[in-house]
């Protein structure tokens, strides 16, 4: 019990630290309380607005644009990426757009899509698959290359057809690879939620922060960045535990 | 009539590589029969294109002239009337050992019930019915392989294509793989084309052994290994194992020295 008290300790020593930091500068008074406040009323805050029923109807409204935008980017970015890797001709058509569209700041296509979609859902949840589709599509696409010939051979060696041999053996295979393409994707889906839902909302945990933050109140605006951070590693965490039930055999 | 038809036939069998603007001859016209139920190895120098010259037989790689014929049916792609068995376990690791026997009679479309009897079957006959819950990165180089065999002859190939399946083991579980390979291929009564750079080992498993010149591959000689089976291990000691060891021995060093020309030609078109 002890032991694992320690070992959390350990694990998370970097953020102890950090916040021992914050208070002794918070303390000691260097800033303006206005500016860095104490953790201890960041905290205070942070624990109204969690009980308060406002925020877990935004919450709710920013996870369904997550989720469904992270599993539309993953539901064609993986097979996109598997494809990929089998036939040329698709690589040749989609790497170019890759390796243009990725240093792109996709964020400023969003007046664009608001403008066709309008101010609801369903502009956010386009810009989190468009964004969330380059890492899955690059890890899938790169994990299947590196996929043992043997098993391809394998399965063709038994009868496969190309349909069997694509679902039943190339996608087990690049499971390890496509999982690292969804951790990287997922932040980033949070990330754009929160942003577009600053940009243009009245709803979703974006829109409160705004909200919270033109008090000019920094408690507030600490807070919430801490809660959302806080939300982003339970997405992370979720995946993890998904991830561990499928690649049982690494 | 039908008994006379080779398991495998292959005539002028032609691999060129082209690397660039350099066009490499790997095999060089060769032709090869393989009787029904015998049991024939294919020695050569690494790199001589053996196992290049397996895969094509497999239908794995794209051959650049001549015919394969298996019991009479020419074939281009890979299939299951060829049972390949490769040197690295190619068991799926995400499967456990009674799934991975099973996939093959699955693709092929065997009812349940039938597949599990048939991969009992297999799996009692490599001994490793009591492992059929692991997973393969629970068993050891030796049990693998022998998963690896029962997923071949679970889905009843017409012939065996093995390419050195035992070269990543350690001498000792070598050779009792080979004295399991020989009782199970003697219960099977498939015909098996092996590919390996032991020469122990072919002369101690084979009906025959075909002996490959280096790169171009061409056929130096074919020898008929004349001992009775059940072979055991103490075969290894007799002289007349001793002379066909040395025999290949020599014909395979002879090629080393042959001048270095020969094993790097190249050919133009």
């Amino acid at each position: 019990m002890l032991k694992k008290v320690v070992d959390k300790v350990v694990k998370y020593q970097s953020i102890l630290v950090f916040f021992l930091l914050w208070e002794i500068i918070a303390f000691v008074g260097v800033l303006p309380e206005r500016l860095f406040p104490s953790l201890f009323s960041v905290f205070g805050v942070l624990l109204e607005i969690v009980v308060s029923a406002i925020f877990w109807d935004n919450l709710s409204i920013t996870m369904y644009r997550v989720i469904v935008g992270f599993l539309i980017a993953a539901a064609l970015g993986v097979p996109l990426g598997l494809m990929m890797s089998r036939y040329n001709f698709l690589n040749t058509l989609v790497q170019p757009m890759l390796s243009i569209g990725y240093p792109i700041p996709r964020v400023a296509l969003y007046p664009i899509l608001v403008f066709i979609l309008g101010i609801g859902s369903g502009s956010k949840i386009l810009l989190i698959t468009l964004e969330c589709l380059f890492p899955i599509v690059i890890s899938t696409y790169y994990g299947a290359m590196r996929v043992n010939h043997l098993f391809i051979w394998a399965s063709q060696n038994m009868g496969a057809n190309d349909r069997k041999m694509f679902w039943k053996v190339l996608l087990p295979a690049t499971t390890p690879a496509i999982f690292t393409g969804l951790r990287m994707a997922i932040p980033l889906a949070l990330i754009i939620a929160v942003l577009t839902e600053m940009i243009s909302s009245t709803e979703g945990i974006g829109y409160q922060l705004v909200y919270l933050s033109s008090s000019l109140v920094q408690e507030n605006v600490l807070a919430m960045v801490l809660l959302i951070g806080i939300v982003g590693y339970i997405l992370s965490s979720s995946l993890d535990f998904i991830q561990n039930k499928f690649i049982f055999w690494k | 009539m039908k008994n006379k038809m080779p398991a495998i036939q292959i005539e002028n069998l032609r691999k060129v590589y082209s690397s660039g603007n350099e066009d490499v001859l790997a095999i060089q016209d060769v032709s090869l029969d393989i009787p029904e139920g015998k049991f024939v190895s294919i020695v050569g120098p690494s790199g001589c294109g053996k196992s290049t010259f397996l895969h094509i037989v497999g239908g794995f790689i794209q051959k650049t002239a001549g015919t394969v014929r298996i019991r009479g049916k020419e074939v281009e792609k890979p299939g299951p009337d060829r049972g390949m068995m490769f040197q690295e376990s190619a068991l799926f690791p995400w499967k456990n050992v009674f799934d991975n026997v099973a996939w093959g009679l699955e693709v092929q479309g065997v009812p349940k019930a039938k597949r599990k009897e048939i991969v009992e079957g297999f799996l009692k006959l490599v001994r490793l019915w009591e492992f059929r819950n692991h997973l393969p990165s629970q068993l050891s180089g030796g049990m693998r392989q022998r998963v690896s065999l029962a997923r071949v002859l679970a889905f009843n190939p017409d012939v065996l294509l093995m390419d050195e399946p035992f070269g990543a083991l350690d001498a000792q579980t070598r050779e009792e793989m080979q004295v399991e390979l020989q009782r199970i291929w003697s219960e099977s009564q498939k015909s098996v084309l092996f590919v390996t750079h032991d020469i122990e080992e072919a002369v101690f498993l084979s009906d025959r052994v075909i002996v490959f010149s280096g790169r171009p591959a061409t056929i130096t000689e074919i020898i008929d290994i004349k001992f009775d089976r059940p072979r055991d291990l103490s075969l290894y000691k007799s002289s007349q194992f001793r002379d066909y060891r040395n025999h290949i021995w020599d014909l395979l060093h002879e090629e080393h020295h042959k001048p270095v020309t020969s094993t790097s030609e190249v050919v133009n078109g």
